[in-house]
């Protein structure tokens, strides 16, 4: 037969075999290993993008490192400011639910007996804050005061605690003070960040108004307190109920505020805006100024969470 | 002589065709061999991109267990972290408020005597100012040093007075040789903001109307002076008023500047809420209770007085410094 075949025919033939045996490899293993290695390519370049690469990793132990170092700083911090400004509340960690009655009632809180105490220290000591500036050429406001409203005689009610905000938990003090000079004015602003062991105090809403040597500096005035103890839990033989009660409660001291407010915050220390007043030549420093309002939101558990 | 070949055809045919299946032979050889190469080259990259595709999710692993480390350790940090993160904020929000202020009174002009300062309580970059100026053109000469400070200010509007045809009675009379050298807030400036009325300044009679105080001031609560603050499209307006102090004709005016970012105070004050803990049905419906009465309690009385309402009603000199009626009582 081969003799028969004309050149022709045999480069026909050889053609159609090199064609087929082409496909056939190019299906059977070149196209297949192409498209895996496409598609490894594709997960490789994915997974490489979501830190998948050597860079990512060092990159990313690097962002350990740092980490790691801000959580012993952000510890070291928090140890020197909680010192700084956190004052010891008459818990301790060897405190269980039976002692909540010892902790509310005898516990000294700065020489006061029991944790009641509290809204009586620190008024008192905020008032005394301010006092002590009067050499500094700072005088509170006659009718400005630090009203805070008393705890829940509910011993119980402690274990709540896990924060303490003066005075309450969404009022202020209004705050207002004589300031002898403008100097004097922005320093007791910057005395704030230096006030120790009752809190940290932030203070909003500035204005000045008046004129030296009454300048009359206004703010708001809040003190935050985290305790380093938590408060023991409820203890079960002095509740009276369980669960249902303690909402009661809370519902009561709700209404209370949305009484209380208003009469406090309309009223405030007055003369505030008084370029006009005395007559000429007479310097006087203002009249009396308008009786303050009820403090606002005044009872219940305001400031306590 | 010529050679001929007396050869049948079919001899030399033979030769040639076994050449040519030799030759198509090698060519199939070729391309098998070809393919073949092409597919151990394929192989090669697959065998690559499997080998890329262990080493990123080797990587990968690592990098997640990294990534774990770091979460944890935020985890674990994270209440201490949030209570520093309060405390810095508050150190910053504290602090920003008297550099906000002097910010401003640190341009406040000897002429210019200054009866109010606010900063707005609700976005801390608009400061609302009022005052007094003896001359127009003194106003005007603040307004474009303030205007060009662009370091502190980015807006500045100061009203001045208007000037209808015919003059009306508004026009300040102008007494010359007025200066109050002191101002308003106390010394601390090249008397920018001078000690007490009565004892800088050129002024003969009448200094001693600089004195806060008078009836009426009782309206005007701790923080009614946060009114001040919008700086809408309304800024724009207002005019400066024909006053007197001590004796001296000027204007009043009231002034809004925008303090640069850098200046003004955070927007929001720093609040502490706690963290998240585990607490009882009851307990946790106590605290509820009393966390809702504090915020009823306070907004209602940011509606007092409008800002700066007591002190120019008062009339100069006309009111002793008797009592004024605090609206709270």
């Amino acid at each position: 037969m081969i003799n028969k075949a004309q050149k022709w025919h045999i480069w026909l033939i050889s053609g159609i075999a090199s064609l087929i045996i082409f496909l056939v490899v190019f299906f059977v293993a070149i196209k297949p290993a192409n498209d895996d290695a496409a598609s490894l390519a594709s997960q490789a370049a994915g997974i490489e993008g979501t830190g998948g690469t050597q860079e990512a990793v060092v990159q990313h132990q690097g962002d350990l490192r740092k980490a790691k170092s801000d959580a012993v700083k952000a510890k070291v911090d928090w140890q020197v400011n909680s010192v700084k400004y956190m004052p010891q509340l008459p818990f301790s960690k060897s405190d269980k639910p039976g002692d909540l009655i010892n902790i509310y009632e005898f516990r000294s809180v700065d020489g006061k007996p029991g944790f009641k105490s509290v809204p009586t220290v620190w008024g008192t000591w905020i008032t005394n804050w301010y006092k002590a500036q009067h050499k500094d050429g700072v005088d509170l406001a006659p009718g400005t005061s630090f009203p805070i409203p008393a705890y829940s005689s509910d011993p119980n009610q402690l274990s709540d605690i896990s924060y303490l905000t003066f005075p309450s938990a969404a009022t202020s003090w209004n705050v207002a003070v004589y300031c002898k000079t403008f100097s004097d004015a922005l320093a007791h602003l910057k005395r704030f960040n230096s006030m120790r062991d009752h809190g940290m105090p932030v203070i909003d809403n500035i204005s000045l108004t008046g004129h030296s040597p009454d300048l009359l500096l206004t703010y708001s005035l809040r003190l935050y307190v985290i305790p380093g103890q938590m408060p023991p839990a409820q203890d079960p033989r002095i509740q009276l109920s369980s669960g249902s009660a303690g909402g009661g409660r809370g519902m009561g001291g709700m209404g209370m505020g949305m009484m209380g407010g208003p009469p406090g915050m309309m009223g405030g220390p007055p003369g505030m805006m008084g370029p006009g007043g005395p007559p000429a030549g007479m310097m006087g420093p203002g009249g009396p100024r308008g009786k303050r309002g009820a403090p606002s939101g005044a009872g219940g558990m305001a400031g306590l969470k | 002589m010529l050679r001929i070949n007396l050869l049948p055809s079919y001899i030399y045919e033979k030769k040639t065709k076994v050449a040519h299946v030799a030759a198509a032979l090698l060519l199939m050889l070729v391309v098998l061999g070809g393919c073949l190469a092409w597919a151990l080259a394929a192989s090669g990259t697959k065998a690559a991109a499997q080998k890329r595709l262990d080493a990123a999710n080797s990587f990968q692993s690592q990098y997640t267990d990294i990534d774990t480390q770091i979460n944890t350790v935020k985890t674990q940090v994270a209440a201490i972290q949030a209570k520093q993160d309060f405390i810095s904020g508050s150190q910053t929000y504290n602090t920003s408020w008297p550099v906000a202020i002097d910010a401003v009174a640190e341009d406040v002009p000897p002429y210019i005597l200054l009866n109010s300062l606010n900063v707005s309580a609700a976005d801390h970059h608009v400061v609302t100012l009022s005052g007094f100026g003896q001359h127009e053109m003194d106003l005007a000469r603040w307004w474009i040093a303030l205007r060009n400070d662009t370091f502190k200010f980015t807006n500045v509007f100061i009203t001045l007075p208007e000037h209808p045809y015919p003059a009306g009675g508004t026009q300040a009379g102008g007494a010359g040789g007025f200066g109050f050298g002191a101002g308003m807030m106390g010394g601390k400036r090249g008397g920018m903001m001078g000690g007490p009325p009565g004892m800088m300044g050129p002024g003969g009679p009448g200094m001693g109307m600089m004195g806060p105080g008078g009836p009426g001031m009782g309206m005007m609560g701790p923080g009614m002076g946060m009114g001040g603050g919008g700086f809408g499209n309304a800024r724009n307006t207002g005019t400066a008023t024909a006053s007197e102090v001590q004796g001296r004709k000027g204007y009043d005016f009231t002034a809004t500047l925008m303090l640069v970012d850098k200046l003004a105070p955070p927007t929001t004050a720093p609040t502490w809420t706690g963290v998240p803990a585990p607490s009882t049905a009851g307990s946790s419906a106590t605290g509820m209770g009393g966390m809702g009465m504090g915020m009823m309690g306070g907004p209602p009385g940011m509606m007092g007085g409008p800002p700066m309402m007591g002190g120019p009603s008062g009339a100069p000199g006309a009111m002793p410094p008797a009592g004024g009626s605090g609206a709270g009582d």
